[in-house]
């Protein structure tokens, strides 16, 4: 089982009133998926994956992740699951400005499971067309070889989920069409599950599985 | 944070050295017996070249001095004349070989420990300290005219040109930085008049401006203990006065202590500044790095390792400074070893480790410590999503 929610609830006090983000009864994906959800901004999208990759503790519920519940795990545990299987792309990619590509990628790899082998961290670089860029700092790449280096972050720890978090929404409809493609092979030849969160269209139709926040999230019916 | 270690470094180890040659060593003297006056004049002037003495004393007296059971031997001396801004100092000549100028060494004018020439031996004769040699830039051979007087524009004994014979190699003293003269030629020098030559021969008539006295020792080493009753004695005299160095060289320090006291305190607060600007760098930096912190704690590390990291950067910035101020400090040292020593003849080495050495680096390590913790806490208790995700 890839995922399993039941009865999640994400909700935030507002003055004397509750705001629920989040209200899922249920929620199954028992195999390795290549999936994207959909939705509008505000509508609850980033919460989820946010839950689903542990950094967020949800208000109610059961939250199960490869086969781990998070919701019984302390902050520390949650941490250790989350460096072991979980890797996380995000929009605005997040790179440690200071250090070079591959210090990034092998960063990925500095709290997880496999070894730091500088190989490792060049092989997903070269996989993804950065081979040429691996001494160069984030601030010589462009838009669309930051985003690829941050996914190759994500790959090197070969986790079991890799969550993106709007991983296009700083990029041109070509690079956007360049990222999604390196990232769903890279997942495949990897062995990964992937969830991409997108507001975008093109992005989510690029997708053979697809789901829209709204139907899932009964908070925003 | 090295420039207040290295200043650190370098006053404690001045200090220590400057207390180790004046105070504990006391050059050598066991007591100076010297003309009425202020008792640090008389060491100023008899053991550091500084000052003037306060008038003299009689030879005879010197003499009656000399056979207190535990007086050891006496060296008489003459000062009052200079030249070239170095003081020439009239004196006998066993002050060459028989006075150890720090416990067990005597004055050499061995070429191997970097003397030359000879000692004098005729009235005409002189021999130079090695600091005082080279900044005149004097050779042997070269003679000179003794000032009647250690001020500018006092009148010069035209007629008396004394040859230098011999250069003492270096002591790390202040004796370096003077010019000896046998004690006779003092006497017989012209422009002193017919009453002081008269002191060359005639020893009841001499008078001197004091004498190194040399006590004897009991087991152990201690000075005899009667050196007090023999300075009660001369000194409740009218003729003159027994001065024991350790006694005054410790006031002497504390009247130029002040100095050291306020670089100690410079050095003290330039550190302390430092160790607030490593706080507030921390501080800033971690307020700049909030996101790259987020993000390790995205990639799997524990508030712990997030803490630690910010605890080891501080420690490790401590301790680079710290060894790059010890290193700085003694080659601040090293560099001022060099100018007190032609300045004052007093050796100081760059490779004199001081307590503070040994401490510096676990006190760095540990304000290092302390410094980081309060970043160190703002770190751990930093919120992942807030300083990396935008809720959508």
């Amino acid at each position: 089982m890839v995922i399993q929610l039941e009865n999640l609830v994400v909700s935030y006090a507002l003055g004397s009133e509750t705001l629920e983000i989040l209200n899922i009864p249920s929620w199954n994906i028992e195999t390795e998926i290549q999936l994207a959800i959909s939705g509008t901004s505000g509508s609850g999208k980033s919460t989820l994956l946010h839950v689903l990759a542990g950094l967020l503790v949800p208000t109610r519920g059961i939250v199960r992740v490869c086969e781990c519940e998070l919701t019984g795990l302390g902050e520390a545990q949650r941490d250790a699951f989350r460096g072991r299987s979980i890797s996380i792309i995000f929009q605005n990619f997040n790179l440690l400005q200071g250090y070079t590509a591959l210090e990034n990628v092998l960063m990925g790899m500095a709290f997880a499971a496999v070894k730091q082998e500088t190989a490792n961290a060049r092989q997903a670089l070269e996989r993804l067309g950065l081979g040429r860029r691996i001494r160069h700092y984030p601030a010589q790449l462009s838009i669309g070889e930051q985003q690829r280096v941050a996914i190759a972050r994500a790959l090197v720890k070969k986790p079991a989920l890799i969550l993106a978090d709007e991983p296009t929404g700083s990029l041109d409809p070509k690079h956007t069409d360049e990222v999604i493609r390196s990232l769903k092979e890279a997942c495949r030849e990897y062995g990964c599950s992937l969830i991409v969160v997108s507001h975008e269209e093109r992005v989510v139709k690029s997708f053979e599985h697809h789901v829209s926040i709204m139907e899932l999230n009964r908070a925003m019916a | 944070m090295s420039l207040g270690a290295a200043l650190l470094v370098a006053v404690v180890s001045l200090r220590e050295q400057a207390h180790r040659n004046f105070i504990q060593e006391g050059l050598g003297v066991d007591a100076v017996l010297g003309p009425k006056g202020s008792p640090l004049q008389i060491i100023l002037n008899a053991l550091y070249h500084l000052d003037e003495m306060p008038g003299k004393i009689k030879w005879t007296y010197y003499e009656a001095v000399l056979k207190d059971p535990i007086v050891e031997e006496g060296i008489p001396f003459i000062t009052g004349h200079s030249y070239g801004g170095f003081r020439v100092n009239a004196i006998a000549e066993r002050f060459f070989t028989d006075f150890e100028y720090v416990p067990g060494k005597h004055f050499s004018l061995d070429p191997r420990s970097g003397g030359q020439g000879r000692l004098f031996a005729a009235r005409d004769e002189a021999v130079v300290g090695w600091a005082a040699a080279r900044a005149l830039k004097l050779r042997l051979g070269d003679s000179f005219n003794p000032v009647c007087g250690v001020h500018s524009g006092d009148p010069v004994h035209e007629h008396d040109q004394i040859q230098f014979v011999g250069i003492i190699a270096p002591t790390g003293t202040p004796h370096d930085r003077a010019i000896y003269i046998p004690l006779k030629t003092f006497f017989t020098l012209e422009g002193h008049g017919n009453e002081v030559a008269v002191m060359a021969t005639d020893p009841a008539q001499r008078e001197i401006s004091g004498a190194y006295l040399k006590i004897k020792r009991i087991r152990g080493g201690a000075l005899h203990p009667d050196i007090q009753n023999l300075k009660y004695t001369i000194n409740q005299s009218s003729k003159a006065q027994c001065v024991i160095p350790n006694e005054v060289l410790p006031q002497l320090f504390g009247i130029i202590g002040w100095a050291d006291r306020v670089l100690f305190a410079m050095a003290l607060l330039v550190s302390l500044l430092s160790v607030a600007f490593l706080f507030t760098s921390l501080v800033n930096a971690l307020r700049e790095r909030r996101r790259d912190l987020a993000l390790i704690r995205s990639l799997g590390a524990n508030r712990c390792i997030v803490f630690g990291l910010i605890i080891t950067e501080s420690l490790v910035i401590t301790a680079f400074s710290a060894i790059i101020g010890l290193v700085f400090g003694h080659v601040l040292v090293g560099l001022g070893a060099h100018y007190v020593d032609i300045e004052t003849g007093l050796r100081f080495s760059a490779f004199y480790f001081s307590p503070l050495d040994y401490l510096l680096l676990p006190v760095m390590l540990l304000l290092g410590l302390l410094t980081a913790i309060i970043p160190g806490i703002q770190a751990y208790r930093l919120g992942v999503l807030k300083n990396l995700t935008q809720i959508s």
